[in-house]
């Protein structure tokens, strides 16, 4: 089947535009809400990190504890 | 203009109406989302809830229904990752869950790329990604995994802790032409060269470009341990990824 390479160009220009934009976004936001930290304020990080805390109602639950006061960038 | 209630899909009805605020955004998703179709819209909701098995059977599921593979990216994939996206920039969704998503849209993207390759709309270059020994931050590496695959890459993921050798079998198992090494901690960025001297000792050195990034890592010490390209960000990683695959394609050429 042949397809328009300028319409595909296209398409993933677009998705181009939306992870540029999702990314650069990230950045900014990490300089006060650490990354693996989650909408529920949960944290997904593979690692150990003194920021997190145990929900005492679900033990196996890590809370981020983190106060966005310094740059997490790093994490 | 296309009115909300034109769309066939209470989700994606629901994410318009609660998380989009400009009329102008409003007005372009409003349009698109009801000239979809049903199957469409349905990827699309899985897109933006996350579900990638879902994505991945609705897609196989419309192209055996004979939707043409452009039409799953645009009006399903992309038309739900933009909503993603809306929902990151207003901080209504963070990191994690948006990489979620993006993992839901690949599951779908792993349907139309060989489709767009086949047709000679796009070449797939492979990149083979991971976080070095001993480290297990992932965020910056996923964020460029995403882009990577945004722009028409095939990534093959190590994820994190990846030793030296793994990197090396990746690459004669895909032959893929770039690696790109994370690291996030001061303590495991001597493992991205230790990879590299490996890359070395098993004669493939030559057959690979090397890009490295991460918070500690800079271009200076990517050149001193002898990477061919430093990733400031995931926007730059994807540039620094396509100029290695040219070299690499242009040095067997020769």
């Amino acid at each position: 089947m042949s397809l328009d390479p300028k319409h595909v160009q296209k398409s993933f220009d677009r998705i181009s535009e939306i992870f540029s934009d999702i990314v650069e976004h990230a950045e900014t936001l990490s300089l006060t809400r650490c990354p693996y930290r989650n909408a529920s304020d949960l944290c997904t990080a593979l690692f150990k990190c003194r920021n997190q805390e145990v929900d005492m109602s679900k033990p196996t639950v890590l809370i981020c504890g983190h106060d966005g006061t310094f740059d997490v960038r790093p994490a | 203009m296309a009115e909300l209630s034109d769309i066939d899909n209470e989700t994606v009805r629901g994410e318009i109406e609660e998380f989009l605020v400009d009329p102008a955004e409003i007005e372009r998703f409003v349009n698109l989302f009801a000239a979809a179709s049903l199957e469409m819209l349905e990827i699309a909701e899985a897109v933006i809830i996350g579900e990638h098995e879902d994505v991945d059977s609705l897609t196989q599921q419309a192209l055996d229904n004979g939707t043409s593979a452009l039409e799953i990216m645009d009006d399903g994939l992309i038309a739900g990752m933009g909503i993603v996206g809306i929902k990151f920039r207003e901080d209504f969704i963070f990191v994690p869950e948006v990489l979620v998503c993006a993992r839901a849209m690949k599951a779908g993207m792993a349907h139309i790329e060989p489709i767009l390759s086949a047709s000679g709309a796009m070449t797939q270059e492979t990149v083979v990604m991971g976080t070095v020994k001993g480290d297990l931050h992932d965020i910056g590496k996923n964020l460029c995994i995403m882009m990577l695959r945004g722009a028409g890459l095939t990534v093959i993921d190590l994820g994190v802790d990846t030793a030296p050798e793994d990197f090396v079998n990746a690459v004669k198992e895909t032959e893929a032409v770039v690696i790109g090494m994370s690291a996030l901690l001061t303590t495991t960025m001597p493992n991205m060269e230790r990879t590299i001297e490996v890359f070395r000792d098993v004669g493939l050195r030559s057959e690979v470009g090397i890009m490295v990034g991460g918070a500690p890592v800079t271009e200076e010490y990517a050149i001193s341990i002898g990477a061919d390209a430093y990733g400031k960000d995931a926007m730059a990683c994807v540039e620094a990824a396509k100029g290695l695959a040219a070299t690499q394609h242009s040095k067997s050429a020769t």
